[in-house]
């Protein structure tokens, strides 16, 4: 063999594999990015693409023609946006970033008003988003030139990967399954869909307790959860107040309001020592602007059937946090669920939270998930 | 730009290869030496733009040096040809320490002296440690009469050439100059291209496939975990050792291999430098440029073995304290090279006294050295480093799987706890196949340079490449970082 030949076939054959990874990946598209080729007992049923989101929800935004938007972590991810629609007119989309620090929202909102005219904002404002601390979702690390240039996205190396291809070889053999087993993914407007935990619960297979408890480990897990090495930061606050003022600059209808956590996240903020720092948050969350608070001990937040885990409501719920959000006087389901807070009665409303923390074994939680 | 990323193989190495060849086919050498140079700023400057007068600046003042020192006979003006020297090397660590040591520097003579004097936070300009040392080189081979160079181009594609810019190997000028210079390298050499493609291959393969992969064991324990246990802790320091051996010897693979196809031949940096016997031994086979450089640069200078046992002694642990100093500006690095400077002192003494041991004791005292050692080369703080330190050596407890608990339970008696035993580094029974998989790697298999030797244009070596090439480019998707980039 010439060395000529040896190149030529050499091209040859990393053309050929790459081309084929990439071909079958865009076909079974395991992380439903194109939905070009829908085949039963193939590809229905798609992959969890939560890693993806800023791949996937970026070039969403960039199309335009969205008139709402709601922006916050994945727990005003579960929103159902047909509700804000319907609330709002027109169309809502949801910029939900999975444990997203403020520099990430900060910047997908500019991204998003670039290419929108917004006309309401739903914040879904989250304590962990304030930690100094809190380490950036690799996608961000990766894209953030990207976003902050408010360039466009490119996703062909989601198909050129081996990774992908390890995915597009799952999706065939659970759409294969007797029973395929559903993913976590977002729809078109951006929505965060739990069909897993829906077809769980239909089986009555949904063990809601071990789910409250590996999200009480992945939030406070001193060392790796979210809320580690918690350094509440003030120019996170500053960098929301940013946003605040631009809306009202710019005649766009901004509601805020503190997602609602399962009481026993609550509880264990306490146990994790950040209540004081929970505190400086609503206090300055407060000066900026009004809100309304979910957080608490009410008959929502009792009740852990309303949730998927320690801290995402589920969708159902979605009209009683609008309602509450958007015509607090006309609401009379559940008295007790959204306190609006304001400058004024923050320190009452602290005072009454400060009453309803009870004691829970946080150790013991964490302890019990690592024997396991 | 970096080797292993898709602007760098599918667009910019494809279209310089073309480009040069082509001028050279037409008979334009030096335009296309030019278009080399020019491309080789290029590259250098995809990162930022802004440091890219700083090296012309730098290429320029050296060439003029240089071509002085080579002007001035030895007999003519031996004090005014020492003093041009001097201001060069001057000028070029002036440079390097103004950019890389500012900071360090006043962050100690703040702490000394109880004073608050604004920190420069300056950006490290790429491969700065890189440049600077080839082009000390080049002065001290200028001043030794080693060197004959006229022209500021040729001087330009040594300096600047891009397969070996950013992180070496660092290269002499009288290795570099005759190849460039040969007519018969600037024809398109198919063997040269195919050998070029089979050690590019499996330097991305390593880098982008195994080190990435040890990444994420290693930086877990390091930077985010408080405390770790006598498994996380080993995992975290070998996760750490494979991953450094598998990035930089695959990013230098990568050097290698595109600079062959420009049919430039680097010289070796890594030679299976885990299987060394002695630190000694370890550094003829870890970053063996570097320690060339060292050896005929600082420690013959210094007077070498010429000068008695304690000034050798001290000859060599003032080298490789350097040598720490050079890989980064912070206490953890010069304690590192303290360490390595010291063990080299153990062990000539101990050669002088005639002791000697079996080979396999030798490899794991030496192995278990530099592992620990790396440690402090890692660590952000000296914090970082006694956690880990004390982990490895079971001080912050001993956890077993709690799959264990039932049939070693009379282990809790001495301390032994069950579960929670991989928490912190992250990872999963998957971790330790890739531990001893890597082990097996290093130990028992032929490096690239081996490979490279006996590399034979056949189905086998294009079918073993060609697959190492494209897994490679398929696993370039996720977050990835070189750790000699900065240096």
């Amino acid at each position: 063999m010439s060395a000529q030949k040896w190149i030529k076939i050499w091209m040859i054959m990393i053309l050929t594999i790459s081309f084929a990874v990439g071909l079958i990946n865009y076909v079974i598209d395991p992380l439903g990015f194109n939905k070009k080729i829908l085949i039963k007992n193939m590809n229905i049923v798609k992959e969890d693409n939560t890693l993806f989101t800023i791949k996937y929800k970026m070039p969403l935004l960039k199309k335009g023609g969205w008139d709402n938007l709601m922006l916050g972590t994945s727990r005003i991810g579960l929103m159902d946006t047909h509700v804000a629609d319907r609330y709002l007119g027109g169309k809502t989309f949801t910029m939900s970033l999975p444990g997203s620090a403020m520099p990430l929202q900060w910047d997908s909102f500019l991204y998003a008003i670039k290419f929108n005219n917004i006309k309401n904002i739903i914040y879904g404002i989250d304590f962990m988003t304030f930690n100094k601390n809190l380490k950036f979702n690799d996608d961000y690390v990766q894209l953030k030139e990207e976003i902050q240039s408010f360039d466009s996205f490119y996703t062909y190396d989601i198909y050129f990967n081996i990774q992908t291809l390890i995915k597009s070889i799952r999706t065939i053999v659970n759409n294969n399954a007797l029973h395929p087993r559903y993913h976590v993914y977002y729809s078109e407007s951006g929505m965060r869909h739990f069909p897993n935990y829906k077809q769980k619960l239909k089986n009555g297979t949904f063990k809601l307790q071990n789910s409250i408890n590996d999200h009480i480990k992945y939030y406070f897990d001193k060392n790796r959860g979210i809320y580690a090495k918690y350094e509440y930061s003030h120019e996170y606050m500053r960098m929301f107040k940013k946003i605040v003022d631009y809306c009202h600059k710019n005649d766009i209808k901004i509601y805020v309001y503190i997602p609602p956590m399962y009481a026993e996240h609550f509880y264990a903020l306490k146990e994790a020592g950040l209540k004081q720092a929970f505190e400086t948050f609503k206090r300055e969350l407060a000066e900026i602007t009004d809100f309304t608070d979910f957080t608490g001990v009410n008959s929502i937040t009792t009740n852990k059937d309303n949730y998927w885990d320690s801290s995402h409501l589920r969708k159902e719920h979605t009209e009683l946090v609008i309602s509450k959000l958007l015509y607090p006087e006309d609401s009379v389901e559940h008295q007790d669920f959204g306190v609006q807070v304001t400058k004024e009665n923050i320190e009452a409303h602290l005072k009454q939270q400060n009453d309803q923390y009870k004691y829970i074994d946080l150790k013991e939680i964490l302890d019990s998930i690592y024997r396991h | 730009m970096l080797f292993n990323s898709y602007i760098f193989i599918f667009a910019f190495l494809p279209v310089t290869f073309f480009v040069y060849f082509y001028l050279n086919k037409k008979r334009l050498t030096e335009a296309a030496k030019g278009f080399l140079v020019f491309s080789s700023l290029f590259f250098y400057s995809w990162w930022n733009i802004i440091y890219l007068p700083l090296i012309l600046v730098s290429m320029l003042f050296n060439y003029v040096v240089g071509k002085q020192l080579t002007k001035v006979m030895p007999d003519q003006n031996h004090y005014l040809k020492k003093s041009l020297l001097i201001i060069g090397i001057i000028s070029n660590l002036a440079l390097l320490g103004y950019f890389k040591y500012a900071d360090f520097f006043i962050t100690n003579f703040n702490r000394v002296v109880d004073s608050n004097i604004p920190l420069l936070h300056l950006a490290l300009p790429l491969a700065i440690s890189f440049f600077t040392f080839q082009q000390i080189a080049y002065l001290v081979d200028s001043y030794r009469g080693q060197t004959h160079e006229y022209d500021f181009l040729n001087y330009a594609v040594f300096v600047a050439f891009f397969p070996q810019l950013i992180a070496g190997p660092i290269v002499h000028h009288a290795e570099m100059m005759p190849q460039f210079a040969n007519l018969r390298n600037k024809v398109k050499n198919y063997r040269h291209i195919a050998l070029g493609l089979f050690v590019f291959s499996i330097g991305l393969f390593k880098k982008v496939v195994i080190a990435d992969t040890f990444a994420v064991w290693a930086t877990n324990g390091f930077d985010v975990a408080e405390r770790l246990n006598l498994i996380e802790a080993w995992i975290t320091s070998l996760s750490y050792t494979f991953q450094l051996y598998f990035d930089f010897s695959g990013y230098t693979d990568m050097a290698i291999g595109a600079a062959l196809l420009f049919n430039i031949k680097l010289p070796i940096n890594f030679s299976s430098p885990y299987k060394a016997t002695s630190i000694q031994d370890f550094w003829r086979r870890w970053h063996i440029t570097l320690s060339r450089f060292l050896k005929g640069y600082v420690y013959i200078p210094l007077g070498g073995n010429r000068h008695g046992e304690i000034r050798t002694y001290s000859n060599l642990f003032a080298t490789f304290l350097l040598g720490g100093i050079w890989h980064g500006a912070g206490w953890t690095f010069v304690f590192w090279g303290a360490l390595h400077g010291l063990a080299l002192v153990i062990h000539r003494a101990w050669h002088k006294l005639g002791f000697r041991m079996y080979t396999f004791i030798a490899w794991f005292i030496t192995f278990n050295f530099i592992n620990a050692s790396w440690v402090f080369f890692r660590a952000k703080e000296f914090e970082d480093a006694i956690k880990v330190l004390k982990g490895m050596s079971g001080m912050t407890g001993i956890n077993l799987p709690y799959g264990l608990s039932t049939k070693l339970s009379f282990l809790t008696q001495y301390g032994v706890d069950f579960g929670n035993f991989i928490v912190e580094t992250g990872g999963d029974t998957y971790t330790f196949i890739w531990l001893i998989a890597g082990m097996v790697f290093v130990l028992a298999f032929k490096n690239s340079v081996e490979l490279a030797n006996s590399f034979k244009v056949s189905y086998k070596t294009m079918l073993f490449s060609g697959i190492l090439f494209s897994v490679g480019v398929l696993s370039m998707n996720k977050v990835s970082e070189f750790l000699y980039f900065n240096f």
